[in-house]
C-alpha cells in the first residue's frame, strides 16, 4: 500500500496524515480531560489509540512475499525509512535514560546524545549504502556475501543472538512497566499484553508491518517528547520553544544549588551514574553500537535505493537530535520545579506527587522511601521539618525524570499519559525491530541458508514466523523472569554489537585486503572478551578494570572501549598474514562500493 | 589488486568520506569543549550549544555530505534513481 505508492524522498503523505490524526486525536482527549474526564480513562485512551494502530498495521501489511517480509519490499521512501530507523535505535533504555543522564550531570547526558548522533553520521557515510548495495537479508548475510564463509554467517548468528535476545527482553520490560503503571494492569499480563501487539505488528507483514508501526511510533515519541517540554516552556517563559529557554532555567538553578539533587537507579534501569572515562568510552562504544546493531543496520536494506539509505540515516538523526535536544529541558524544568515546589517547603505544604512516587519507591528522602509527612522527620532529623528540605535530601528514581515530568511541573494529566505514550512507543519500536531482526536471522541465516538452501517461498516464510513467535515468546518469557539481568545486559548491547561486527563490517566495507580468516578471528577475539568482560561483572565474578581517575572501573556499558581495538588489530594482523583475497573476492567488495542496479551475486536475492 | 587507487569514483568517495568524519569530530570535540555549564555569563551557552545546536550541526553535515555523494555517483552515471 501507501508506501511504495509513495514516491519522493521525504517521509511522505502517510506519515504526515498519521501526525495529524494524531495530534487531533491528543487534543480532543485534552479537552475532554479539561471537562471532567477521569485520569484512567485519559491514560487508557491515549495509550489504546497508538497501540490500536500499531497492532491495526502489522495486519494490514499482511505478506506472502519473502520480500515484502524479510525487507519490506526495498520500497520505502528515505523520509519514512529514517522515522523507522529512530524509531527503532531509540533503545528503550537509551530514550528513558537520557533525561535521567541529563538530570544526575550534563556530562552524561551529552555522551548519550553524542553517541547517537555520531553513530548515525558514521552509519549515512560508511555502511549503510553498502549494506543496502550487498542485497544481505541480516547483518550475518551481510558478512556472509562479504566474506563468502559460512563461518562468519554463524559466528554472526552467535553475536546477533547475544545482543539482540537482552535488548528484546529489556524492551518487553520497560513496555510492560509502562502500560502496567498507566492502565493499572498487573506486569505478567502487561508483559503479555506487549508481546501479543508485538506480534500482531511483526507476524503478518514481518519488516513490512513493523516498518508502518515505527512510522507511526516515531510519530509518538516526537509528540510525545516535544509537547509537555513546550507546553511547560509556555507557561514559564511565554516562549514555546523549550530548546531555548531551558538554559535560562538552568542559570536560575545553579543558583539553588540543583546539583545536589539526585537521581538513584531502581530495577535495572540505568541512573546515569557513569563519570570521566567512562562517559568517553561509553559515547565511542555506542557510536561503534549504532553502526552495527542488526536491528538498526536492517533498517538500511529497506530503503527504495543505495542513495536512499544514505538519506535515510540522515532522517534518522533529524529525529534523534529533536529528542536529544529536548532531553535537557525535561531535566532543567524537572529541577526547576522540584526547587520551588520541593526544596525549602514547609513539609505539610509538599505536592501530592511527591508522596505518590514515594509510596511507588521512585522518591527517596535523606535515602529513605517516604509515604508520609512524619517518615520525613524521622529520615531527615528535625532541621527539615523547621527548614524544609535541602537540594541534597532530595531523590528521584533516573525515569522519573521523563515519565513523571507531567505530574512534577503540574501539567495536566493528559501529558503524563502521552510521555507514557511516547516511552512506550520507543520501547515497542525496539521491540519489533529486534524480533524482527532475529526472527529473519534465524528464517534466513540459520533456516534457509545452513539447513535447507531448496527450501520453497511458503516453507521459508513459515519457519522465519515460526521463529518470530518463539523469540518474542523467549524474549517475553526473560522480561518476567530476570527483568534486572535483561536491562543490564541489554545497556551493554551496542558494546556487543560493536566488538563482534564493528571490525568485520568496516573492514570489509573499506580495506580490500581483509580475509575471511581475519574476519572470523577479529569477530571471535573482539566479541569473546567483551561478552566475557560484560557476563563476568553482571555475575560479579570480577571486579570492573580499574583505569585511572575512575571510582568504579569500567562499565560494562562502555566495554566496546577495548573489545573493538582487540578485533580490529586481530582482523588487520590476521588479513596480512594471510595469503590476499582472491579476484572473485575483490570483485565482491568493488560491487558492493559501486552504487549501481547490478546485484553483488548472482544467486543472492530476496 | 585491480584498479584499487586508480578508480576516481572510489577515491572521490574516500575523500568525501575522510573529510565528513574529520569535520564531525572536529566539531563534536569542539562543541564539546565549550560545553561546561558554566561557560557563559550566568546563561550556560556552551553547554546549550552542545546538547542542542551539535546533534542538529552533525545532521547538517549528513545532509551536505549525501548531496556531495550523489554529485560524485551522477558524475560517474552512476546514481541510480
Amino acid at each position: 500500500m501507501a508506501l511504495s505508492a509513495h514516491r519522493g524522498r521525504g517521509p511522505g503523505k502517510v506519515f504526515g496524515l498519521l501526525a495529524a490524526a494524531f495530534a487531533l486525536s491528543v487534543v480532543v482527549i485534552a479537552l475532554l480531560g479539561e471537562f471532567g474526564l477521569p485520569d484512567r480513562v485519559t491514560a487508557v485512551l491515549v495509550i489504546m489509540i497508538t497501540v490500536v494502530v500499531y497492532a491495526v498495521m502489522g495486519v494490514v501489511a499482511r505478506t506472502l512475499s519473502l520480500s515484502d517480509f524479510y525487507v519490506a519490499g526495498r520500497t520505502v521512501s528515505a523520509g519514512f525509512n529514517g522515522m523507522a530507523t529512530a524509531a527503532a535505535m531509540l533503545a528503550s533504555a537509551g530514550f528513558l535514560g537520557i533525561a535521567g543522564a541529563f538530570y544526575a550531570g550534563e556530562t552524561a547526558g551529552l555522551a548519550l546524545s553524542v553517541g547517537w548522533a555520531g553513530g548515525l553520521t558514521l552509519l549515512a557515510i560508511a555502511v549503510a549504502p553498502y549494506y543496502r548495495k550487498s542485497g544481505a537479508v541480516t547483518l550475518p548475510d551481510f558478512l556472509a556475501v562479504r566474506f563468502g564463509n559460512p563461518l562468519v554467517r554463524i559466528l554472526g548468528i552467535v553475536v546477533l543472538l547475544a545482543c539482540s535476545l537482552p535488548l528484546l527482553a529489556a524492551a518487553i520490560v520497560v513496555a510492560g512497566r509502562v502500560a502496567g503503571a498507566s492502565l493499572h494492569i498487573d506486569p505478567t499480563t502487561a508483559v503479555a499484553a506487549v508481546c501479543m501487539v508485538l506480534l500482531l505488528s511483526s507476524l503478518f507483514g514481518g519488516m513490512r508491518g513493523v516498518t508502518l508501526a515505527a512510522g507511526a511510533q516515531a510519530i509518538v515519541i516526537l509528540i510525545g517528547v516535544v509537547t509537555p517540554a513546550l507546553v511547560y516552556s509556555l507557561q514559564l517563559y511565554g516562549l514555546p520553544i523549550p530548546q531555548l529557554t531551558y538554559g535560562d532555567a538552568m542559570a536560575q538553578n545553579a543558583l539553588a544549588d540543583a546539583a545536589s539533587l539526585t537521581v538513584f537507579s531502581t530495577g535495572g534501569f540505568p541512573d546515569g551514574g557513569l563519570d570521566g572515562f567512562n562517559l568517553f568510552a561509553l559515547a565511542l562504544s555506542i557510536v561503534a553500537g549504532v553502526v552495527c546493531l542488526p536491528h538498526v543496520l536492517a533498517r538500511s536494506g529497506t530503503t527504495r535505493g543505495i542513495a536512499d539509505a544514505r538519506l535515510s540515516a540522515g532522517w534518522a538523526l533529524l529525529v534523534v537530535a529533536v529528542v536529544a535536544s529536548t532531553a535537557p529541558a525535561f531535566a532543567a524544568f524537572a529541577k526547576s520545579a522540584i526547587l520551588a515546589e520541593v526544596v525549602g517547603t514547609e513539609l505539610a505544604d509538599l505536592p501530592a506527587w511527591f508522596f505518590d512516587y514515594g509510596a511507588d519507591g521512585l522518591v527517596r528522602v535523606c535515602g529513605d522511601a517516604i509515604t508520609t509527612v512524619a517518615a520525613i522527620s524521622t529520615a531527615c532529623g528535625a532541621s527539615a521539618v523547621v527548614n524544609g528540605l535541602a537540594p541534597g535530601d532530595v531523590a528521584i528514581a533516573a525515569e522519573v525524570v521523563m515519565l513523571g515530568f507531567a505530574d512534577i511541573t503540574g501539567l495536566p494529566y493528559v501529558l503524563t499519559a502521552l510521555i507514557a505514550a511516547a516511552v512506550l512507543a520507543a520501547a515497542l519500536g525496539t521491540a519489533g525491530a529486534v524480533a524482527m531482526a532475529l526472527g529473519a536471522s534465524a528464517g534466513h541465516d540459520f533456516y534457509t541458508m545452513l539447513v535447507n538452501r531448496r527450501a520453497p517461498a511458503g516453507r521459508r516464510l513459515f519457519i522465519a514466523r515460526l521463529f518470530l513467535i518463539l523469540f518474542v515468546a523467549a524474549g517475553g518469557w526473560l522480561a518476567a523472569s530476570a527483568p534486572e539481568d535483561a536491562l543490564a545486559i541489554a545497556f551493554a548491547a551496542p558494546s556487543l554489537a560493536a566488538a563482534g561486527f564493528f571490525p568485520a563490517v568496516i573492514l570489509g566495507i573499506w580495506w580490500r585486503r581483509t580475509t575471511f580468516r581475519g574476519a572470523a578471528l577479529g569477530m571471535i577475539a573482539g566479541f569473546g572478551v567483551t561478552a566475557a568482560y560484560v557476563l563476568m561483572l553482571r555475575a560479579g565474578s570480577i571486579e570492573p578494570l580499574p583505569i585511572v581517575g575512575l571510582t568504579d572501573g569500567l562499565s560494562a556499558a562502555a566495554a566496546a572501549i577495548f573489545g573493538v581495538p582487540i578485533g580490529l588489530a586481530v582482523t588487520v594482523v590476521v588479513s596480512l598474514l594471510g595469503a590476499a583475497p582472491s579476484d572473485a573476492r575483490i570483485a565482491v567488495v568493488d560491487a558492493i562500493r559501486r552504487p549501481s542496479p547490478d546485484p553483488v551475486l548472482e544467486d543472492h536475492a530476496v | 589488486m585491480a584498479d584499487a587507487g586508480y578508480n576516481p569514483r572510489w577515491r572521490e568517495t574516500g575523500i568525501l568520506a575522510g573529510a565528513t568524519m574529520i569535520a564531525a569530530i572536529v566539531v563534536t570535540l569542539l562543541f564539546l569543549a565549550l560545553a561546561d555549564p558554566a561557560n557563559g555569563n550566568g546563561f550556560p551557552a556552551g553547554f546549550v550549544l552542545a546538547a542542542t545546536g551539535l546533534p542538529f550541526v552533525l545532521a547538517g553535515i549528513v545532509f551536505w555530505a549525501v548531496h556531495r555523494q550523489e554529485a560524485i555517483d551522477r558524475r560517474h552515471g552512476l546514481f541510480e534513481d
